[in-house]
């Protein structure tokens, strides 16, 4: 347990405006990420796990968007004066003031000094998440450059493309020489994870790459995130909503249901189809799983909130009880590092 | 460090508040033209009543023009006889520009390069230079000027038709129609036309008509051979005729015709603003 | 209402993209002489890559691709000769659920219209009928009956689907190709689709052929399964053999593994993208049998699909040995 927090997140609340109110889509979430110990976010589309990821690393327009939380990346403090540019409580959770411009200036400003160099991220689509004026090669130089800016062009661009043999990509030379949107999903997700690597990162944040791809193409993604997470100084933080996926590259877990989180553990526990206790959104996912997988979230997904004061899950459980639409669940600790949130589970 | 937004801000109200804003400058040119074709005007609208420039008073609303006739009257009468060739202005851009937009969006190869030819070759021309040219030909028939102001604007009216042919008709939604059996006229007219490009020829419309009204208003205030002729009314010879009262004092009847021009153009063009931005729009 | 026959013979379909004043794209094989037949109520599934060609065959069936050479029947129409007349009647017979319900479903129409629309231009109904058989589709596909007066972009994924399928059923077809009717949605989603989609079938008796590449979604759905590699059908087999272990090509394996033996399949050495073989047969490249011996068969001629049991085929020189008879 002595490991650093790599990324440490606690209490955040992310909310959006709702005609006249506001919707809290994320709401009170803890996660912690320590070096060494590769950790899944688990959710469906809607879940908001790709909102906490861009809410986090500046990259969310949502608005008003942050209004409550603590997030450290590394030794960074994120969210540092968050309450001078925010107005809002849990008293009157709809409503907030907001000085929106300021605050997303000022949390890029500190996300750009770790992100692409001790933080990297492998983008939910990549053949459109790279600017289309840039070649493959001259992405690799720039990625490269981050960790060692002494090399020259032509150096940079050599160890660039030994990290593109190292994703399994032939003719890396003419690779190289293609923009990121001529690729086919496959070659992309390659590119995107080679530049992602490319700077050796402390932390490794994948956001659903197995989306989109097909059976034999998910699995050779998944070997390559495997000996990625096997790299040494690099953990893994997995955004997915593939069950099978988190349980093969995780240790620990963080289930989000309606935009908090409902369960959290090691893997091997949280994602044991046999296993109890177990929060019936966790097992509904795992029961899916096993006739299914899913890979790819429709884009337009808008996270949905649960309602509040209320278990997030309460709409769709089969065992919902009048006190599950009454009062939020109690955090239960089934095991000193196993915890749920939910009126069946007991202590 | 700038100033903190409240949350929630409430709807999106721009576009509303436009059409909103549109519809009321519109009213008083609306209701003096429903008057005027009602007949339902205090005076004859060419009888001379009152001493010129009489100031405004219980039974003239706005006073007497220059010849001693009702400015009000006067005002609703050249509403109302403008409403016609306005209509007209209109139906010949709107009917004109469809046919050459579909033209230009559905027409193989020579057809499409022929409408663009001839859409370009309408757009090359000066609008009010057309104008000019079909009043010195037509001996300023307000009926021809108006089919020409629609003819010059159908370019502008199939541009979007054109554009939103181009656009859609490569997309899935209009193979999937096709797939489910729905002919080809109906794709274009429903699903396109009516799905995509209503409001934005809406929006054309109200453009083609403040031109219409201007032009209208240029031609008559011009005056001479051009535009519409005394004793008939029309806000530009209205102008006109009160221009040498203006520096005696009468600014009335100078100002009446003026703010019912100003408040219609700017109404169509808060009601064209408004219809493009609607929220409800699909993209 | 029941299912319709469906011929596929010796179907070539290649992509020609349009020349840019840089010059000219070479021709895109997509399919390349692809031959099966579909009994009438039978459930097939057609799987692949993507890539593969299978989008693009299910297209040619339903005649929404022209294709260069071969022949296709569904139930006494050729899909390849219908003028506009003819298409609003085999619309009745074959349709298609597409790939992609946020495209294929007109963003600036209510549900309610989009499903009226297609009731009505095949039958000649009275309003009210016509409300009561989208109110009765809306059921069938299990969408929520307020959902009907919303815009697809308000819709969710899984919404979205149903509305795709009741639209497919309002023609009341005997046919259909559904292309991925559940990628890219959550896998509880899928669970539900896959369910709706094998009732449907039950009920009415229809004739499927659902492409996928996803073999989880079809194993407790279909009859019979078509497996197609760069354009080229290699194996064709009953359900029941080709998920009890009775898959022969190497690429079916291959498939089956990603599928089902995720665990084992991400644990060996990381293999290259391989580039295609010129020649040979096309999947030498990635074949462990095929690259064990760099000049036997695999690398000198194509292999060709031979029967190797009671409605079993496969397109592999090391299933079918040179021989015409099954191994």
């Amino acid at each position: 347990m002595s490991a650093p927090v790599l990324l440490g997140i606690r209490g955040l609340v992310v909310a959006l405006e709702a005609g006249r109110s506001l919707r809290r889509v994320l709401d009170r979430v803890d996660i912690e990420v320590r070096a060494g110990e590769p950790f899944g976010l688990l959710g469906e589309s809607g879940s908001g796990k790709t909102l906490l990821l861009h809410s986090v690393l500046g990259l969310s327009d949502a608005v008003p968007g942050v209004v409550a939380g603590t997030a450290r990346v590394l030794h960074l403090d994120l969210f540092a004066g968050l309450n001078r540019t925010v107005a809002w409580s849990p008293e009157s959770p709809d409503r907030a003031a907001k000085d929106v411009r300021t605050w997303n200036r000022r949390l890029r400003r500190r996300v750009a000094s770790v992100l692409g160099r001790e933080v990297t991220l492998v983008p939910q689509d990549p053949a459109t998440a790279f600017p289309p004026y840039a070649t493959v090669g001259d992405l690799l130089v720039r990625a490269v450059r981050r960790r060692d800016p002494g090399l020259t062009r032509a150096e940079a661009l050599e160890a660039g493309l030994d990290h593109l043999a190292r994703v399994g990509m032939y003719r890396t030379r003419e690779v190289a020489r293609q923009h990121p949107y001529e690729l086919s999903g496959g070659m992309a997700q390659r590119v995107a994870l080679a530049l992602a690597l490319a700077p050796g990162p402390a932390l490794l944040v994948a956001d659903e790459p197995t989306t989109g791809l097909d059976a034999t193409l998910r699995v050779r993604v998944l070997h390559l995130l495997i000996r990625a997470r096997d790299a040494a100084g690099t953990t893994l933080l997995l955004i997915t909503h593939d069950t099978e996926a988190a349980r093969l590259l995780c240790e620990g877990v963080a289930v989000l249901c309606g935009g908090r989180v409902v369960e959290n553990g090691p893997a091997g526990k949280v994602l044991d189809p046999g296993g109890t206790p177990k929060h019936p959104y966790t097992r509904m996912l795992l029961e899916a799983e096993q006739v299914l997988a899913g890979w790819k979230a429709p884009p337009s997904a808008r996270p949905q909130a649960g309602p509040a004061g209320a278990c997030p899950y309460a709409d769709r459980c089969s065992r919902t009880r009048s006190r599950c639409r009454a009062e939020e669940p109690p955090w239960v600790r089934v095991d000193p590092d196993h915890g749920i949130a939910c009126w069946e589970v007991k202590g | 460090m700038g100033k903190p937004t409240r949350f929630p801000r409430g709807g999106p109200a721009a576009a509303r508040l436009a059409l909103a804003a549109g519809t009321a400058c519109l009213i008083p040119t609306v209701l003096g033209a429903a008057l005027g074709l009602l007949g339902w005007l205090p005076h004859d609208p060419t009888a001379f009543v009152a001493p010129a420039h009489a100031p405004p008073g219980p039974d003239l609303w706005l006073g007497a023009d220059a010849l001693g006739r009702d400015l009000a009257a006067r005002l609703a009468w050249a509403a109302a006889r403008f409403a016609g060739p306005a209509l007209l202005a209109v139906a010949v851009g709107g009917v004109a520009g469809v046919a050459l937009g579909l033209a230009e969006g559905l027409l193989p190869g020579p057809g499409d390069a022929l409408a663009t030819g001839l859409a370009q070759a309408v757009d090359g021309v000066p609008k009010l230079v057309t104008v000019l040219l079909v009043a010195a030909v037509t001996q300023s028939d307000l009926d021809w000027i108006m089919a020409a102001v629609g003819v010059s604007f159908a370019p502008q009216v199939a541009e979007p038709i054109r554009s939103s042919i181009e656009r859609l008709r490569s997309l899935a939604f209009i193979e999937a129609a096709r797939g489910l059996g729905v002919g080809p006229g109906r794709v274009v007219l429903v699903h396109i036309l009516w799905g995509h490009a209503r409001r934005v020829l809406l929006a054309q419309a109200t453009s083609l008509l403040s031109f219409a009204v201007l032009a209208e208003a240029s031609l008559s205030y011009l005056g001479g051979e051009l535009g519409v002729q005394e004793p008939a009314a029309s806000w530009g010879n209205m102008l006109a005729l009160a221009r040498d009262g203006v520096f005696r004092g009468h600014w009335l009847p100078a100002l009446a015709p003026a703010v019912m021009l100003s408040l219609t153009l700017l109404g169509l063009s808060l009601l064209g603003r408004g219809l493009l931005e609607a929220v409800e729009e699909p993209r | 209402m029941s299912g319709v026959g469906v011929e596929v013979r010796d179907l070539h379909k290649t992509f020609r993209p349009a020349g840019t004043a840089l010059g000219r794209s070479p021709p895109v094989p997509a399919v390349r002489g692809v031959s099966f037949a579909l009994e009438p109520g039978e459930f097939a599934a057609l799987v692949g890559e993507s890539g593969s060609g299978k989008t693009t065959l299910g297209r040619c069936l339903v005649g929404l691709t022209r294709f260069e050479r071969g022949g296709v029947r569904v139930g006494g129409y050729d899909p390849a000769r219908l003028g506009w007349g003819r298409r609003a009647e085999f619309a009745r017979t074959a349709q298609m659920v597409f790939q992609n319900p946020y495209a294929t479903l007109n963003p600036a129409f209510r549900v309610r219209f989009l499903l009226a629309e297609a009731v009505r231009i095949h039958r000649r109904l009275p309003r009210s009928a016509v409300r009561a058989e989208v109110e009765r589709l809306a059921e069938t596909v299990h969408l929520p009956p307020e959902r009907l007066d919303a815009f697809p972009p308000e819709l969710s994924g899984g919404e979205r689907r149903r509305v795709a399928f009741a639209r497919a059923l309002a023609t009341r077809p005997r046919f259909v190709v559904a292309d991925e009717p559940v990628a890219g949605l959550d896998p509880p989603i899928q669970e539900q689709l896959v369910a709706l989609l094998r009732r449907i079938h039950r009920r009415r008796g229809l004739t499927v052929l659902l492409v996928t590449h996803d073999l989880r979604v079809v194993r407790t759905l279909v009859d019979r399964v078509l497996v197609l590699f760069r354009g080229r059908l290699v194996e064709d087999a009953p359900a029941r053999v080709f998920f009890g272990g009775g898959a022969l090509h190497p690429y079916s394996r291959e498939l089956l593994t990603s599928a089902f033996g995720v665990a084992e399949a991400v644990a060996g050495p990381t293999r290259p993208f391989s580039e295609p073989p010129l020649t040979g047969c096309p999947f030498s490249s990635r074949c462990a049998e095929a690259l064990a011996e760099p000049d036997g068969p695999c690398a000198r001629m194509p292999p060709t699909l031979r029967a190797v049991g009671s409605a079993h085929r496969v397109a592999c020189h090391r299933r079918t040995s040179g021989s015409e008879n099954p191994r």
